[in-house]
């Protein structure tokens, strides 16, 4: 299987996780880009949408991105190992979700 | 500078100006990485000592602390102190949010990551600089880890 597939099965049980336990974020899209600086590695970067709590401006809590971004990268090291590989987030609301561009990556399918 | 690019207050900045402002949010902790390594010489030679660092080493060290939690250049491969461990997250998280944010012209901002992108720079950098009475040892080696080339780090692993 490769890093492609490894990583769509991972965020879909991290989707799973995520409705199980009644938290409002799911990860839509998802894309794999090389390393910068010509690193030996990949950084992988799912789509997390989350539901505003305020208006636009406000963005989510510091601490809640953080919160979602160590607990994706700690699935990925778990399961494939930290090596070459890294996982960070992007957070979107369902609002610029709408818009194609904010769609970055392939679609992460439903379990 | 980052927060001029993209102030907390109501309105939506240019996309240019938020990617800029990402930009800036990872050079504000690459700069004060920089500074750190240079106070490890004496002050005439720190000038010189700053040009040490490049973004690829300081990377691979910070990426290699937070996927192990360990510290492989120290004897015992302690585990990393958690100042350490935040300033390793922050640091690849931007990096990667940088390289987007200058070279991948399909990368959409928005406001709120961009908020989040320089808030996270500037509790890196007050970590860091906690670090220098928390985890000294440590962060001296990552030091030294950051400017060694790839074969000089692996020689310096101490303990798996």
């Amino acid at each position: 299987m490769d890093l492609w597939e490894q990583s769509e099965r991972i965020l879909i049980r991290i989707n799973d996780d995520l409705a199980r336990t009644g938290d409002p974020a799911r990860i839509r899209y998802f894309r794999i880009i090389a390393a910068p600086y010509d690193l030996d590695g990949w950084v992988v970067l799912p789509v997390v949408e989350l539901p505003l709590a305020g208006d636009e401006d406000e963005g989510w809590p510091r601490e809640e991105m953080f919160r979602y971004r160590n607990m994706v990268r700690a699935r990925f090291f778990a399961e494939l190992g930290g090596a070459n590989l890294w996982a960070t987030c992007l957070f979107r609301s369902p609002e610029e979700l709408r818009d194609p561009a904010h769609q970055m990556g392939a679609k992460v399918p439903a379990a | 500078m980052a927060e001029s690019l993209c102030p907390s207050r109501p309105g939506r900045p240019a996309h240019a100006a938020l990617r800029r402002a990402v930009s800036t949010a990872y050079y504000a902790l690459f700069t004060a990485v920089t500074d750190e390594v240079a106070r490890l010489f004496t002050p005439t030679v720190r000038v010189a000592a700053r040009r040490l660092l490049e973004h690829g080493g300081a990377w691979a060290v910070f990426h290699r602390l937070e996927a192990t939690g360990k510290v492989p250049w120290l004897e015992g491969n302690p585990a990393c102190h958690e100042d350490l461990l935040f300033v390793a997250g922050v640091f690849t998280d931007l990096q990667a949010e940088r390289h987007m944010a200058d070279c991948d012209s399909t990368y959409v901002p928005n406001k709120a990551e961009t908020l989040y992108a320089i808030g996270y720079a500037g509790d890196g950098v007050r970590r860091l600089r906690a670090g220098r009475a928390n985890c000294r040892e440590q962060l001296e080696v990552a030091y030294l880890a950051m400017i060694a080339d790839d074969r000089t780090r692996r020689r310096m692993v101490r303990s798996w």
